[in-house]
């Protein structure tokens, strides 16, 4: 039967060659404290932390738990000697040095033929020595000496040390030694797969609460063809929502069979009426997730789209902002556009955290963006001297998002309606869309091609497919039903 | 690698689902990319024994098919001697990436059951079959009795 001698019921002493952390005594080593030991804060390595047994002790094997908080001791030095005399010498019975990601060390002995299954996981094993027989079959003292640390203050979680009663010992003593453990872990005593488990125990815990922590990321946040977390959700005409890198990289298979992009779900290639869009509100709601998650390892390493890109496209924007500004001399209004804009982007939604996917998520809105920009510095007096930046606003919106079209700007504006007095009820005019059909104030309304908007009644009586505004011909499939 | 989560997603489904036609799922740890498994058709003359396949996932999955090979012999026109089966949803041209695995085995166990003697793999057998199914079947049922793994079940059954 295997004994813990730091168990408090075997009255261990223990002592260090320096003085500890209020609180954490080297003594919570061997009592029922859980604190562990902490070195005072400007304490170096090397320390020795001395074990005196209540006798001579077989040793089988030492486990270390090396950390007390985010303090974690790295380098260890086992010694052992087998008299109680001070002036006698330590011998060395193994080293070990830990990498950031192994929890503790295990040192054992080679010829003890002892299962090691029960290993906790990501305990570095270590042999011991048995060069010096007396110092290991009959230690009386154990010295472990923290020689390095990582970054931290020299700490010890935890130490336990099996072992049994040396032979040397009368039996008398075995059989008292052996009662005062049986007494204490009575009515059962423990078996060798108990005794790993106690170990155990402590990484169990860990593993459970990370467990807890591991958030599950909701099933419709991830990318039906991927199982990925979606970046920048699009859906389909299938009604299907996919990553827009998921759809990206089809196309680029489709393309390769000459195949021109189409929803991966039907094949259905996408037309002027059937094709996707991005998701807003699951786009809003994944950020939503991620940042109020941003604290979970596995969420940290999910892809987002606070990219370089983006940011670039964001400092683009506030550059010509800047560049309107200035040449308009009227910062004025600038400063109290974009006062009103900041105010207003957290007032506007219920969490103030979305504030910067929101604006981010907008790069591709950003064209109303300028428009409504456009539009208020158009109603100032200054309107002759803006004229020319409009067209260096213009040139970038079209960089950024040259591939923009009607049904990606109906959506966005949709987004935008939540942000009602962000670009205010001027963007329809910006647009260049009139409010209403010029004829009756029907509510079902189309829109044609030349952004013109005509009531029912005028698409299904006229009889010439032609705009009553400009002129412009279109095909009985253009006008598309504008929802308010 | 891309592929990885939703094969992890795709194997469990499948292993909860215990399709009654794919048994024996077996994947490397190692390696996810390659799987194994049995497939019971239902009809004759191949419904006396189980067939080993193995599927293998490019590294590009689920935008690139899989490919499927049988590993045990099979007396079939759109299968081949090496095992390489021709089996249209699993073709580069008409693969889609919403495409998931159970419906690629259902569809090759479909196969199976209705062999497709106009694009065959083995042009002997497909004349064998459509000019003489008896023959066909009787040849089929005693290549399937000499090389096909045993069913399990029909094996306690017994």
């Amino acid at each position: 039967m295997l004994l813990n001698f730091c168990h408090p019921c075997l009255r261990p002493e223990i002592s260090c060659s320096t003085i500890s952390t209020e609180g954490y005594d080297v003594k919570n080593l061997v009592n029922e404290s859980s604190q562990g030991f902490l070195a005072y804060a400007c304490i170096k390595p090397p320390i020795n932390i001395d074990l005196t047994f209540i006798c001579n002790v077989e040793i089988s094997r030492v486990i270390v738990w090396p950390s007390v908080g985010s303090q974690k001791s790295s380098g260890f030095q086992l010694m052992a000697k087998s008299t109680t005399d001070t002036g006698a010498p330590y011998s060395t019975l193994s080293n070990a040095y830990l990498s950031a990601a192994q929890g503790g060390v295990i040192f054992y002995r080679r010829d003890i033929n002892e299962t090691l299954t029960c290993v906790p996981n990501g305990f570095l094993q270590r042999y011991i020595k048995i060069s010096d027989h007396h110092a290991v079959n009959k230690a009386t003292n154990l010295r472990l000496c923290i020689v390095k640390t990582e970054n931290s203050v020299p700490a010890i979680g935890r130490i336990e040390v099996w072992g049994r009663v040396a032979r040397c010992c009368g039996r008398d003593v075995i059989a008292g030694v052996n009662s005062l453990w049986t007494q204490e872990h009575s009515p059962r005593i423990p078996t060798i797969d108990e005794i790993r488990e106690s170990p155990t125990k402590k990484n169990d815990h860990d593993s459970l609460e990370k467990s807890n922590c591991a958030v599950e990321v909701p099933e419709d946040f991830l990318d039906p063809i991927t199982y990925e977390v979606m970046v920048q959700p699009i859906m389909l005409p299938s009604g299907k929502i996919i990553d827009q890198l998921t759809l990206e990289r089809h196309e680029q298979n489709e393309a390769l069979w000459g195949r021109s992009p189409s929803d991966p779900f039907t094949g259905i290639p996408f037309g002027n009426t059937c094709k996707p869009i991005i998701a807003t509100s699951l786009k809003a709601r994944i950020d939503k997730f991620l940042i109020e998650n941003s604290n979970d390892d596995n969420i940290k390493k999910l892809p987002r789209t606070v990219g370089r890109k983006i940011s670039q496209v964001c400092d683009q924007l506030v550059g010509v902002e800047r560049t309107v500004c200035a040449n308009s001399k009227s910062t004025v209004l600038k400063v109290k556009s974009s006062h009103t804009l900041k105010r207003n982007i957290p007032s506007n939604l219920t969490n103030s955290q979305h504030k910067l996917p929101v604006l981010v998520m907008c790069t591709k809105q950003s064209l109303d963006l300028t428009e409504s920009k456009r539009t208020r510095l158009s109603k100032t007096p200054q309107r002759c001297t803006v004229s020319d930046d409009i067209d260096i606003e213009g040139d970038c919106a079209r960089n950024i998002s040259n591939e923009i079209d009607g049904d990606l700007e109906l959506n966005v504006k949709s987004v935008l309606s939540g942000l009602k007095r962000f670009n205010g009820p001027k963007t329809r005019e910006a647009s260049g869309v009139p409010k209403g059909c010029s004829c009756c104030k029907s509510s079902i309304l189309y829109k044609l091609p030349c952004k013109h908007v005509i009531c029912r009644r005028v698409l299904t009586t006229v009889k010439l497919p032609k705009c009553q505004h400009c002129g412009l011909s279109y095909s009985t499939r253009d006008p598309i039903r504008i929802h308010d | 690698m891309a592929a990885t989560r939703r094969l992890q997603k795709e194997l469990s489904d499948l292993r909860a689902s215990a399709m009654k036609n794919f048994t024996n799922i077996q994947v490397d740890e190692a390696n996810i990319l390659t799987w194994q498994g049995l497939i019971l058709p239902d009809d004759p003359p191949y419904n006396k024994g189980a067939f080993r396949i193995e599927i293998n996932f490019p590294a590009e999955y689920p935008f690139k098919p899989p490919r499927i090979n049988f590993k045990t012999k099979i007396y079939h026109p759109n299968i081949d001697e090496k095992g390489q089966v021709c089996l249209a949803i699993i073709s580069a041209e008409n693969w889609k990436p919403a495409t998931k695995t159970d419906q690629v085995i259902q569809a090759l166990i479909a196969l199976v059951n209705d062999p497709e003697p106009e694009h065959p793999l083995r042009a002997d057998l497909a004349e064998e079959f459509l000019k003489d199914r008896r023959k066909f079947f009787k040849n089929a049922e005693e290549f399937t009795k000499k090389h096909a793994e045993k069913r399990r079940e029909s094996a306690s059954a017994e």
